[in-house]
């Protein structure tokens, strides 16, 4: 036994001193790592993509840009998620520009984790505010101010279901008369003759194909609290519109003819569809040539059967933009460096694809990815800065970027476009109709339960959740809203 | 002496135990600066957070930062009802198979057999939930699922699982009981390993049978430890574990009637986490009912058993 | 003293191994299927992660595998530079954090536990009002680096959870359920010191107990991902489990986002074995602890002969 106690002592004994040592040893890195670009010449960005080991080399090479144009170096964080972000925020750490996400952007603006950029952008930063087309400096103002600089690339949406050409031309449908959901379910009798083909290729874990029907004639403006888009003035709950209930009452009469898988409440992944068969009728938000990447990956040639109008929506334009802290102290800094990369090629080229000559080459023009290189460094094209001055890749067409731009100016506005309500005061009522929402709604929609007995469960439920309420308020704001735009 | 200790007061009691005072000061200060000094975050739960202010400087708003668990009775009725009736049923199965796997491994120790198993039942306390939701789904799917597979060879009609709530407190019993019945023994062996044996030997010579030796005194030198472990867990009465509600029911709403718990709801109401002061709320609304409950059960344990009791 | 004791003690044995009647079988029978009842998912595990991915696409979860493979295993060694410097981070923060632990809070139970220490009275109550009152997650992460500078130093997987209200009262109650009051004041007439008494006379009692507190305190910090998450922000010193995690979600992401994902995303999809590497995954976690094990058994589970050294 005090063998025991003895062994015990004698480790800790090292364990203590190899604690200090690793303490000082850390407090040894920290004070040559402030020396050496841990300085107030340092912007710190922040990203929520996964690290990968060549990120800072990537800003290193950026750095040395930077330094001569601007004069300041960057660092990049990647791996960020918004919890920790928040914590981050909320301590005295330097953060500088950061990466945000629709869903959270406005409750931070509001709590001022946010530098106010409206005049600056329009009188100092004019390169910065060209680069960017009006509508979407608008669109993406939060109170009637600009709170970080919005992502230019598609910012219209339109929902779009795919289907292999192979099957429309076997069973000679005539799908350019087809523009709302419902209208396809010759095409989805079609894929069920073939064993081989999944059907609708859609999860009951996610409810985003509701998209599908919402999109067509609908505008969001919280959640699930929609506007008619033709009328523009009176705020309902999606689920009790009639459009909601003709739509589960469809999806549980195409469960039971066999359109969507049967074993559909245990699939968790989208891939599960492919590993067996071939393709089935799928669907996304779509942009121009989204058919080609997508069908490029399944093995198939889609054809694009559009159910909803192209909008430009409150979420389609706050998609990604970057904001700058408001406890960064170099505000103006950062300024200059989100002008660079939204108007320089050099400088978004690099953040996107990483470094000429060690991630990519250039071929004609286009970007061809050396073999490996996106396991050292990755960055999303759609998701930082001005998309339509980044190199294409080697296989997208040439006129991707007038077609993105044909699409976004050929978008009709939602009627809420610009608005957005303060939900301080009713956060918690919409919190709990999302609660009532997320019990029914993911199997109602994909028709694996019965709509008779459900439907009326989930609207008695966002009743007592206080719906109602919810709505009051939400048309008071609009209605206000309207009366000052 | 008893007298005599009585009368000295506590400095000069403490100041006899200075040996005491050293031990207990370590202990102490790891305490004081890192369970105490967060408590100020609980500040949040009165605050209406402004990043730019700070969390001191920031606006007080009252209590409206606990409307969040408050503001639907439907739901606040349902998810405290499902914490704590769960909490109940986890504790009360729990700590009865920890106290008996504790016991019977505690015959059996005279062969490695004891050893061994005890060991294999360990394995699922490393079992990150999220590997644990996909153990439950292989045996639950609807179509290839072990347990409708099992079902359809007897004949019997095969359930979709995860559409029907009523099974769930069950599953959700099975899971907890096997990821935690090694690890939860633990405890309970190494106090049945400090028993003095003279107190068999004494009982053998007795003519005691085995049962009764368990009764007589291996179970009364576990009272003390089952009674201060459930004490402690009563302070938890209105946590739950987010694996456990979350992970493993995989979220279903279907499920929700009978799955979802406080922390759960929580979890899906702020997902993204932004919203500090709600969060600081709500666990300081489960802090001040486990502390109601504490204080009050430990009050009445005090009454019967002094021992038994946390203070 | 000593030796009799462990001779009478053999004998009992003796006698009851002469004794293996059907009660005893019965009891091993029945350990025998609670152990396997906790080893078959686990066992599922591992055939899980050597099959192949179409195997698992197709016929889901199986004992019986339509196809065996190494991809998932070789999938997670991919990161191997990263999985090596994270078991050397997580195995640092283990021995010595689980070591820190049993130290500090051996000692502080040991004053808990004496009934004549009067400062006593409010130590307890110190200690058990952290159980109730966290300050939550904000509180601990502005304390933790506002105050006390622990972003990104290692000692922040040490420190913050080093003393715990649960392992100390458990302590305490095993101290003054198992250390009879006369050693210690025997001790005291002696002339020893308190601080002599606790190492020399009380601590080789508390082993089974410093034992089992030290290997639940190795599992939590081998199960620890959240705080390297939050605190540590270089790769570098990423923990086990959360690199672990890292892996996990990378899967996950392009599982579930292949709606919106680039074409190199979905060609880089189509190489990884997601269900199976998850449960390669999991083995390469559960591994090392499991071989820590045995040698925290032997401390707690020593059965009878252990309390014989006292005296």
């Amino acid at each position: 036994m005090n063998k025991f106690i003895k062994g015990l002592s004698a480790v800790l004994v090292v364990s203590m001193l190899a604690t200090g040592l690793s303490a000082c040893k850390k407090e040894a890195e920290k004070t040559t790592e402030t020396s050496n670009n841990g300085s107030s010449d340092t912007l710190k960005i922040f990203f929520r993509w996964k690290n990968r080991p060549d990120c800072q080399l990537v800003a290193e090479e950026l750095s040395k840009i930077t330094r001569e144009r601007i004069g300041v170096d960057v660092e990049f964080n990647f791996g960020y998620n918004s919890d920790k972000v928040s914590l981050m925020l909320a301590s005295n750490e330097p953060m500088d520009i950061g990466m945000e996400a629709y869903a959270t952007i406005i409750d931070r603006a509001r709590k001022n984790a946010y530098v106010d950029i409206t005049d600056k952008v329009r009188n100092e930063y004019k390169d910065l505010y060209n680069a960017i087309p009006e509508e979407l400096w608008e669109g993406s103002k939060i109170d009637g101010r600009n709170y970080a600089v919005p992502t230019y690339k598609e910012f219209a949406e339109q929902w779009t279901v795919l289907v292999d050409k192979q099957v429309l031309a076997d069973n000679n449908i005539d799908y350019t008369t087809m523009d709302e959901l419902k209208d396809v379910e010759p095409i989805l009798e079609a894929l069920k003759k073939d064993p081989e083909r999944a059907g609708f290729e859609i999860l009951s874990t996610s409810t985003t194909h509701m998209n599908l029907v919402l999109k067509n004639k609908y505008d969001i403006v919280v959640e699930e609290f929609v506007i008619k888009r033709d009328e523009g003035e009176k705020i309902v709950h999606f689920m009790e519109t009639p459009e909601y209930k003709e739509y589960v009452y469809m999806m549980r009469d195409w469960y039971n003819k066999g359109y969507i898988a049967k074993d559909i409440t245990t699939r968790t992944d989208y891939t599960s569809f492919h590993n067996a068969g071939k393709a089935g009728m799928t669907f996304l938000s779509y942009h121009p040539y989204a058919e080609v990447t997508l069908g490029f990956a399944n093995n198939a040639d889609y054809q694009t059967i559009h159910v909803s109008p192209i909008t430009k929506s409150n979420t389609s334009m706050m998609a990604t933009p970057f904001g700058i802290y408001s406890k960064s102290k170099n505000v103006d800094k950062c300024l200059e460096f989100l002008q660079l990369w939204n108007t320089e090629p050099q400088v978004k080229n690099m953040i996107t694809y990483g470094i000429e000559g060690k991630h990519y080459d250039l071929v004609n023009g286009k970007v061809r990815r050396r073999e490996g290189a996106l396991d050292l460094y990755k960055n999303d094209n759609s998701a930082t800065g001005n998309m339509m001055i980044s190199y294409l890749l080697e296989d997208e067409p040439d006129d991707k970027y007038e077609q993105f731009d044909i699409f976004n100016k050929s978008a009709i506005e939602a009627c809420n476009l610009g608005f957005a309500p303060d939900t301080s005061s009713i956060m918690s009522k919409i919190a709990a109709c999302e609660n009532v929402i997320s019990e029914y709604n993911p199997l109602l929609c994909c028709g694996a339960v019965d709509p008779d007995q459900y439907l009326e469960s989930m609207i008695q439920g966002l009743k007592g959740a206080g719906v109602d309420k919810v709505k009051e308020e939400l048309q008071r704001q609009y209605d206000e809203w309207k009366k000052n735009k | 002496m008893g007298r005599q200790l009585k009368r000295d007061s506590l400095i000069s009691n403490t100041c006899k135990h200075k040996g005491l005072l050293m031990m207990a000061i370590p202990g102490f200060a790891m305490m004081l600066l890192f369970s105490y000094m967060p408590m100020v975050g609980l500040l949040a739960a009165f605050k209406e957070y402004d990043y730019t202010l700070g969390l001191l400087g920031s606006e007080w708003c009252g209590f409206e930062n606990f409307r969040l668990l408050l503001e639907s009775k439907d739901i606040t009725i349902r998810i405290v009802r499902n914490t704590v009736l769960y909490w109940c049923l986890l504790t009360t199965v729990g700590t009865i198979m920890n106290v008996g796997i504790a016991i019977l491994i505690y015959e059996c120790t005279a062969n490695k057999f004891g050893k061994y198993s005890h060991m294999i039942m360990i394995f699922p306390t490393f079992v990150s939930w999220i590997s644990v939701s996909y153990i439950a789904k292989a045996f639950l799917n609807d179509g290839n699922g072990m347990i409708n597979n099992i079902l359809s060879t007897f004949g019997m009609t095969e359930i979709s699982w995860y559409l029907t709530p009523k099974f769930w407190p069950i599953i959700l019993l099975v899971v907890h009981v096997w990821k935690n019945c090694g690890y939860g023994s633990v405890i309970y062996l190494s106090a049945l390993a400090g028993i003095d044996p003279s107190l068999f030997e004494a009982a053998e010579i007795d003519g005691a049978s085995k049962p009764q030796k368990i009764r007589f005194i291996t179970l009364p030198m576990l009272k003390s430890m089952v009674s201060i472990n459930i004490l402690l867990a009563l302070g938890g009465i209105m946590h739950s574990n987010t694996g456990l509600f979350y992970q493993v029911t995989r979220n279903t709403g279907i499920l929700y009637s009978t799955t979802q718990t406080i922390d759960a709801y929580v979890m899906n109401a702020l997902s993204s986490g932004s919203d500090l002061g709600s969060t600081a709320a709500v666990t300081l609304f489960q802090s001040v009912i486990g502390c109601i409950m504490v204080v009050s059960v430990n009050w009445l344990v005090r009454r019967k058993d002094e021992d038994n009791a946390l203070f | 003293m000593l030796c009799s004791n462990i001779q009478t003690s053999a004998s009992v044995k003796n006698k009851k191994i002469k004794r293996v009647t059907f009660s005893q079988l019965l009891l091993r029978m029945f350990i025998g299927i609670v152990a396997l009842i906790c080893v078959l998912p686990v066992v599922l595990i591992v055939i899980v992660a050597f099959s192949s991915e179409s195997s698992v696409a197709e016929i889901g979860f199986s004992y019986i595998p339509k196809e065996w493979s190494f991809e998932a295993c070789r999938y997670v060694l991919k990161f191997s530079d990263q999985l090596i410097r994270a078991y050397g981070i997580t195995i640092w923060e283990t021995v010595f954090g689980s070591l820190l632990t049993v130290f500090i809070t051996s000692m502080f139970a040991y004053v808990l536990s004496r009934r004549d220490f009067k400062l006593n009275k409010y130590l307890t109550k110190f200690v058990i009002f952290t159980t109730l009152f966290s300050g939550g997650m904000l509180g601990s992460y502005l304390i933790n680096t506002n105050i006390y500078g622990l972003k990104n130093n290692l000692l922040v997987l040490i420190l913050p959870h080093c003393v715990t209200a649960w392992n100390t009262v458990v302590m305490r109650t095993f101290v003054r359920s198992n250390v009879p009051q006369a050693l210690i004041e025997s001790a005291e007439i002696d002339g020893a010191g308190e601080i002599y008494t606790f190492f020399k006379i009380v601590m080789p009692i508390m082993v089974p107990v410093m034992a089992s507190i030290g290997f639940m305190s190795a599992v939590s910090h081998w199960n620890e991902w959240q705080t390297a998450y939050l605190y540590l922000d270089s790769e570098n010193y990423s923990t086990l489990q959360l690199v672990l995690i890292k892996i996990e979600k990378d899967i996950d992401f392009l599982r579930k986002n292949s709606g919106t994902l680039s074409t190199e995303d979905i060609l880089a999809l189509k190489d990884i074995p997601s269900e199976s590497a998850r449960m390669a995954i999991l083995l390469f976690s559960i591994a090392p602890i499991m071989i820590a094990y045995p040698f925290f058994q032997k401390y707690f589970i020593k059965g009878i002969t252990v309390g014989s050294v006292k005296g």
